[in-house]
């Protein structure tokens, strides 16, 4: 279970996020959507421990982030292209994570399914990865993510930079994790890929969790108004 | 006018994260530079005039000697592409193509080492300035301008035809003025020559860089790294050792690095003999067995700007540190086995290697480590390291790189005092200590790292 009691976050003395208390358990899908600026991708990083909280803390599995290392175990993340190594090969960067995350060496395994998930070989061209477009990278962290068997994944607006036929398959991709028993949390800001990809949806409004609820078709409307006002 | 180019210019300059760095660098080289021409300009004409022996001409005086450097600076400029400048932004927004031609033209003269170099001939102009090989000299500045303009065309031409056929017919035209024994009316000439160069080369750059702008022909930099980016990584046992590896190999900054550091290592110790000031010799040993320290490890962290997200989100950084620790010890491995030869040849101390070695891997290394958590300036990979200063001259870091080059020397200096010539003992001594405290000092480095961590990311993203 990720953890989350009493998170603060400021910059230069504005609040940026505000969190009392938040659960995460494995085997949910979480959207959470908010205008720019509102603190999803501060949220993220604290979670991940790429912020340091001026108050409360985060922990993953009875672990906090800030104590130790463990939590890499079990959660994996793409956040933006700072989480590539642009200078590998997709296969080798693949193969890296496989190796650091101590997984079984499946990389043919996932180029295939990295096939499935854009309908072309990975490694075509033999590229570096900083050579390839934005919604192949994207594709490719997200595929990393699956890397090392892990309970959570945390993906920060992935839909953003993919065609519309890839925004399917990945929401696809996060039921099937869910099936699997794991738990995504995945930002966006296009409804309807949470709709039909989360369980339950999270507003962050000025740092704070607006709504946390069921994704069904009233709390939805609810959120499309928000949006629209 | 509307100066829009070079104002973008200025501010992109101003607020780059190296700016304090670059313009160190500038007064450090302009000083180096400049003072080193004037004061060995002696030197220069005693070897000038060995020069000129060499080719029979009896009075040729030393600015034949800058004459060559000029055009072996001009063959560089015409064989060897450079980053192309940013210009396609600008070419999209506006069709103004004079107007950017211009000033593209004027701010592409206003680098460091245009600047340094400039100074640097104007400092032997001053020194000969009594005499008519200041005139001379003077004609080279002048020359020397007209090759960057030269060099600018052989950028912005496709082929490199033109500027090639250009250069040569210059070359071939004004060199006889230039040696006083083909020609006894040269002295006159020689300002007349450089000056026509210098406005033929203006005018014929202004032209291909307006042409290329009107024809779009601007293209991004190329992105073939070379021959390098063929090798496959190699398939260490650890994974981390594979990234290390391909950070090296992949990139123009760390290769450019790597290059510059094995040229050191194999020309530095043959400077070492048996009659070497102590000072000098332990210097040399230190830059010899740590060059990948000095080149690479102080700068570390740096290196990974672009993915230090990644890495700690997924390498521990007890696992990161004490790879990186044994992935220096083995590059400091490599050092010893190339000054091995020069130290067998020359019959060189072996006592004083391994121990300027061992107190490379023993503290150096550690020290430098423990160092680079301070280094929060990305480092672009991609770009040229020659006069690149970006994320390698912030103040404190210069300075603070600069102490642990010392402290070898400063070590040895104190144990000479009460260890006599043994003091070269102490620097094993302290670095076989090092290595034995090598879990707790990594542990420490790592605690150091985690706790900078948050700094570093966000130093890096912006």
């Amino acid at each position: 279970m990720i953890k989350i009691k009493n998170l603060r976050k400021s910059f230069d003395g504005i609040q940026a996020l505000d969190i009392e208390d938040l659960e995460i358990h494995p085997g949910e899908c979480i959207g959470v959507v908010g205008n720019n600026g509102a603190g999803k991708t501060t949220f993220f990083k604290l979670v991940l421990d790429l912020l340091k909280p001026d108050e409360g803390h985060v922990s993953v599995e009875d672990v906090p982030v800030n104590i130790s290392a463990d939590w890499q175990n079990h959660l994996n993340a793409f956040i933006d292209e700072s989480f590539l190594i642009e200078f590998l090969r997709p296969k080798e960067y693949l193969s890296f994570i496989l190796r650091m995350k101590n997984s079984p060496f499946d990389v043919e395994k996932l180029l295939t399914d990295f096939a499935e998930f854009s309908n072309k070989d990975i490694d075509e061209n033999k590229k570096y990865i900083r050579d390839l477009s934005t919604g192949t990278k994207v594709r490719i962290g997200v595929l990393s993510l699956l890397a090392g068997d892990p309970k959570y994944l945390i993906m920060d607006e992935p839909f953003a930079h993919l065609d519309p036929t890839s925004q399917a398959k990945l929401r696809k991709l996060i039921r099937a994790q869910k099936e699997k028993g794991r738990c995504v949390i995945v930002s966006s800001h296009n409804l309807q890929n949470i709709a039909e990809s989360c369980d339950r949806v999270i507003l962050i409004e000025a740092g704070r969790v607006k709504y946390n609820v069921e994704v069904n078709d009233k709390n939805m409307k609810k959120l499309g108004a928000y949006f629209d006002n | 006018m509307d100066l829009f180019y070079i104002r973008h210019h200025y501010q992109s300059i101003v607020r780059s994260t190296s700016f304090d760095g670059e313009v160190f660098a500038f007064f450090i080289l302009s000083i180096l530079f400049g003072s080193s021409m004037y004061y060995t300009y002696e030197m220069l004409d005693v070897y000038a005039a060995d020069v000129s022996s060499f080719f029979s001409y009896s009075n040729t005086n030393f600015y034949l000697l800058l004459l060559i450097y000029v055009f072996t600076d001009l063959m560089i400029r015409l064989v060897f592409r450079r980053p192309l400048p940013k210009l396609k932004y600008y070419v999209l927004w506006t069709d103004k193509s004079k107007e950017i031609a211009f000033q593209y033209l004027i701010t592409s003269f206003f680098g460091i080492m245009p600047f340094v170099l400039l100074l640097s001939m104007l400092a032997i102009a001053l020194k000969a300035a009594e005499w008519m090989d200041g005139l001379a000299a003077l004609s080279v500045v002048v020359w020397w301008v007209a090759n960057h303009f030269l060099g600018l065309m052989a950028q912005f031409s496709k082929r490199r035809i033109k500027p090639i056929i250009a250069a040569t017919i210059l070359i071939i035209f004004s060199v006889q003025f230039f040696i006083p024994s083909l020609n006894p009316a040269s002295i006159l000439m020689q300002p007349l020559i450089a000056m026509l160069a210098f406005v033929i080369s203006i005018y014929s750059s202004y032209r291909m860089v307006k042409s290329a702008i009107e024809k779009r022909e601007i293209n991004d930099e190329k992105k073939s790294l070379g021959l390098l980016d063929s090798l496959p990584v190699l398939s260490f046992k650890n994974p981390v050792f594979q990234l290390e590896w391909a950070l090296l190999v992949r990139n123009k900054r760390t290769r450019s690095n790597l290059l510059l550091g094995l040229v050191s290592v194999l020309f530095l110790p043959f400077l070492v003999d048996g009659d070497t000031e102590w000072m000098i010799g332990t210097m040399i040993f230190f830059i010899a067995t740590g060059f990948f320290i000095i080149q690479h490890g102080v700068y570390s962290l740096g290196w990974e700007g672009s993915y230090f997200d990644f890495l700690i989100t997924n390498i521990s950084p007890k696992t990161f540190i004490k790879t990186r620790y044994l992935f220096y010890v083995g590059t400091c491995m490599i050092g010893l086995l190339f000054v091995s030869i020069p130290t067998l040849i020359k019959g060189l101390s072996w006592v004083d290697l391994l121990a300027i070695f061992l107190f490379n891997v023993g503290v150096t290394v550690p020290l430098v480590l423990y160092r680079s958590t301070f280094n929060d300036t990305k480092i672009i990979l991609t770009e040229n390291s020659f006069m690149n200063y970006n994320g390698m001259m912030t103040g404190p870091i210069f300075v603070s790189s600069f102490l642990v080059i010392l402290l070898p020397l400063i070590i040895y200096g104190v144990g000479q005092g009460f260890l006599g010539d043994n003091a070269v003992l102490l620097l094993g001594g302290l670095g076989l200590a090092g290595l034995a405290l090598f879990h707790p000092v990594t542990d420490l480095i790592a605690k150091k790292y985690q706790s900078r961590k948050y700094h570093l990311s966000h130093s890096f993203k912006s």
